[in-house]
């Protein structure tokens, strides 16, 4: 179990993380936020890459304020942004991290295959990384995280610019890897939580709120999600209305569906819906 | 890692064409550029594209940081006085200052890559030192002046430049390992 304990951190005067506490068990964990609210500078305190201002970080017995290259060897990270090396292989990309993570080159040689089969790049081992798809590269990240089986696995935003296909991929991925392992994926996009995560973690100006399940947060929206079907001319006077918040809108002909969020009803013939997640999120970020 | 070699054996086997070729070539072109074995021995914490990863994997601070730079360095300084040796009359005195500078030299450039995890800063201001000292002989540098055996400063001793720069090189060392150590720590930028 991950035990987070008043953790923050700070930027000059800003505060980047407001003190938190969670704990975590094994499973996948969705933190979702928008963009700036501090979701990379969580999970960089979790991969060792900054260290906190306060708080203490326990994962069983280890202890980060106490042998970080002990913690680090338990620890696979995903940065938002990984690059370099087009010219290798997939089997020497992961060959040299292997070795500069301090792996044995001849375990490397029998676990690369396996790993890489295990992210759906068996076929391509020893293709250049400048030939793959942004997909294939994120890929090939998660198998070097994996490379050393660690009990925590950190992804900060796998599937950004990825297409519906590699996305879907990726979230398949990510799911059999939760099985055996705490990962935490960091994203701004619901369907990603939606579709792979068991637990959430809410994150705005550096504030962290935990739900055990989705159905925690699509609950936020319960009685506050309406559809309705009107005109286009009633939608244009609908969406000047600054007490509702559009989430859905689909045309057909002259008519609109859409789905809004709003304490009230605001039109006769509006319906209560069931909520998303994205829509529990979003009365979450709209809350004071 | 194989181009200050190729370039000191170019400077050797130049002796016989021109007098000041070779020192030439080991004063201002070798001497500059040992800072490259270092660069490539350390240039993954200094990679823009990779640091942010291989910060977070585990290290042997001590071995990493202290032993594989201080060896190499200790490699690439004696090449170095050897070549001095082979092309020009250096006194014993003089040859034991451009290794100690070589040594001291290439320390700080492993020290200012791990300082700043930037490559092009760990490169650019350990030559600018170097630079500054080479066109104004030393000044303002005092006894870390690292071509006092070469083109001498006046005002002060080579001995005294060999004790300072070789205490110097070992406390930049371990300076080195104190920041890879507390590598989650410092965030320096400039």
């Amino acid at each position: 179990m991950l035990n987070i304990h008043e953790l923050s951190k700070k930027f000059g005067k800003k505060k980047a993380l407001q003190p938190t506490s969670l704990s975590l068990n094994k499973g996948i964990v969705g933190l979702l936020g928008p963009n700036g609210a501090g979701k990379t500078t969580f999970l960089r305190i979790l991969s060792t890459y900054y260290e906190a201002d306060s708080g203490t970080i326990m994962f069983n017995e280890l202890d980060w304020s106490k042998d970080l290259e002990k913690v680090r060897k338990h620890i696979g990270y995903l940065p938002q942004h990984i690059g370099g090396l087009p010219n290798l292989t997939a089997r020497e990309y992961l060959e040299y991290l292997g070795v500069l993570r301090g792996l044995d080159i001849k375990q490397l040689a029998t676990d690369i295959p396996s790993i890489l089969r295990e992210v759906n790049l068996e076929e391509r081992v020893d293709d250049r990384i400048k030939s793959f798809s942004g997909g294939m590269r994120q890929r090939l990240g998660i198998a070097q995280a994996i490379l050393h089986s660690p009990d925590v696995l950190l992804v900060d935003e796998p599937t950004a610019g990825l297409d519906p296909e590699e996305r879907i991929r990726f979230r398949n991925l990510i799911k059999r890897l939760g099985k055996e392992r705490l990962v935490i994926l960091s994203t701004h996009i619901t369907e990603d939580v939606a579709m792979t995560c068991d637990q959430v973690l809410l994150m705005k100006n550096g504030s962290i709120e935990q739900y055990a399940s989705i159905q925690e947060v699509t609950h936020l929206a319960k009685g506050k999600v309406w559809a309705l079907e009107i005109d286009s001319t009633t939608y244009e006077q609908v969406r000047q209305n600054t007490d509702i918040l559009i989430t859905l809108t689909s045309r057909m002909d002259d008519m609109v569906d859409l789905r809004f969020i709003a304490s009230d009803s605001i039109h006769p013939q509006a319906t209560p819906v069931n909520p998303t997640l994205e829509e529990g999120y979003m009365v979450w970020l709209n809350k004071k | 890692m194989i181009l200050p070699i190729i370039l000191m054996l170019l400077a050797i086997f130049s002796k016989g064409y021109d007098g000041d070729m070779p020192n030439n070539i080991l004063i201002f072109v070798v001497f500059p550029l040992l800072i490259l074995p270092i660069i490539a021995l350390l240039y993954q914490i200094g990679s823009i594209h990779l640091k942010e990863l291989l910060l977070t994997y585990p290290l042997h601070n001590f071995i990493f940081g202290w032993v594989r730079p201080i060896t190499l360095s200790i490699i690439y300084a004696a090449t170095f006085i050897v070549s001095l040796t082979l092309t020009n009359h250096y006194t014993f005195e003089e040859l034991i200052a451009a290794f100690i500078s070589s040594l001291f030299y290439m320390i700080l450039t492993a020290f200012f890559l791990i300082l700043f995890k930037n490559v092009a800063m760990g490169v650019a201001l350990p030559l600018a030192y170097l630079f500054y000292g080479m066109f104004t002989t030393g000044t303002g540098q005092g006894y870390f002046y690292l071509l006092q055996w070469s083109r001498a400063n006046p005002d002060i001793s080579l001995y005294d430049c060999i004790i300072v720069q070789g205490i110097a090189a070992l406390g930049f060392s371990l300076w080195g390992v104190y920041l890879l150590k507390h590598r989650n720590k410092y965030h320096w930028s400039l």
